[in-house]
């Protein structure tokens, strides 16, 4: 969509421009006869002051000159206009919807991811039981799960999470709180994403591998700490077509915090008592 | 979240892997997938609920 760009490029004024243009350009077609006078003289009709009235005896230096005043005069008049125009415009469309922006949820929903992680950290402190830990660890786990659901913008059924970190032996352990429906697959694909170096790694078709043909898994993302292996989330979605740049955008800057959560020696290894008493 | 939060409906799986983890040292990017593991072990333990 090429011209859309271009419209948002040149805005509003652009195409008021466009619309003075055209009228005048139709203005030209329609009476080819003494133009010029023409639009002098309706131009002087509207201002009332007996200095702008066109004359007809006085000389030409001094009706172009009187023209290109009133020329001026209807420039600012449009100026004044344009910035009346954008300040309205400006007012619907960035105040009205920050009272019900998406923007605005998704702060807060960061600020309740946060609260949930505050929760399991203040548990280490406060050597709660085991019990205890374990399902504020589950609870956060859900609210991550949560927040990629709401940045894919999909439903349960259509995305599927496994949290992963290194066993023994180059193992990889994973850990889900929702078996996967194609677990194979998902080892499959990151026991792969494993040997290369990124800490992001994504695959858009699924389904163009020979090996996962008939996966019901369409497109994968995984992220996972710098340096060793510490802790990795895995991100499966059901349907073709969602990953696009805006939300990979905010996939980034949200992952961008949960890369260090590896790091975090108490965290990790209640992810691997999750492991245990999974077994 | 006032859901209640049972432990048994945790899954986990073992991928036998052959060759190291490669370190994790870019992230300027996402990376598309490079090559597809064909052959993987993986043995899988799920506690079923209410089992």
């Amino acid at each position: 969509m090429a011209w859309k760009e271009k419209f948002k490029q040149f805005g509003l004024p652009g195409f008021i421009l466009f619309l003075i243009i055209s009228l005048f350009s139709f203005y030209l077609i329609t009476n080819d006869s003494e133009l010029m006078k023409d639009l002098h003289l309706k131009m002087s009709k509207f201002i009332t002051a007996d200095f702008f009235k066109y004359r007809e005896q006085a000389s030409p230096l001094l009706q172009a000159l009187h023209f290109v005043l009133l020329i001026l005069i209807y420039g600012l008049f449009l100026v004044g206009f344009v910035s009346a125009v954008l300040m309205v415009k400006n007012v619907i469309m960035k105040t009205t919807p920050s009272i019900i922006s998406p923007k605005f949820d998704e702060y807060e929903s960061y600020l309740e991811l946060e609260d949930k992680l505050g929760d399991v950290l203040t548990a280490f402190d406060q050597q709660s039981s085991l019990r205890a830990i374990d399902e504020k660890v589950t609870i956060f786990m859900m609210s991550s799960h949560a927040e990629i659901k709401r940045i894919f913008d999909l439903p349960e059924s259509q995305i599927e999470f496994v949290w992963y970190f290194q066993g023994k032996n180059n193992d990889i352990e994973l850990v889900y709180l929702k078996t996967p429906k194609d677990i194979e697959g998902a080892a499959k694909l990151i026991n792969s994403a494993l040997d290369m170096p990124y800490v992001r790694v994504q695959e858009t078709a699924v389904n163009s591998r020979m090996e996962l043909r008939e996966s019901p898994i369409k497109q994968f993302i995984t992220v996972r700490n710098y340096g060793n292996l510490k802790l990795g989330l895995a991100v499966f979605i059901l349907k073709e077509n969602i990953i696009t740049k805006e939300n990979l955008k905010e996939f980034i800057y949200y992952t961008s915090k949960m890369i260090l959560l590896g790091t975090n020696n108490r965290l990790l290894r209640h992810f691997k008592r999750k492991k245990n008493t999974g077994n | 979240m006032t859901r209640t939060v049972k432990s048994n409906t945790i899954g986990s799986s073992t991928i036998k892997r052959n060759g190291a983890i490669v370190k994790g040292t870019k992230g300027s990017r996402i990376a598309p997938l490079s090559n597809l593991k064909g052959n993987v072990s993986i043995s899988a333990n799920r506690k079923k609920q209410n089992a």
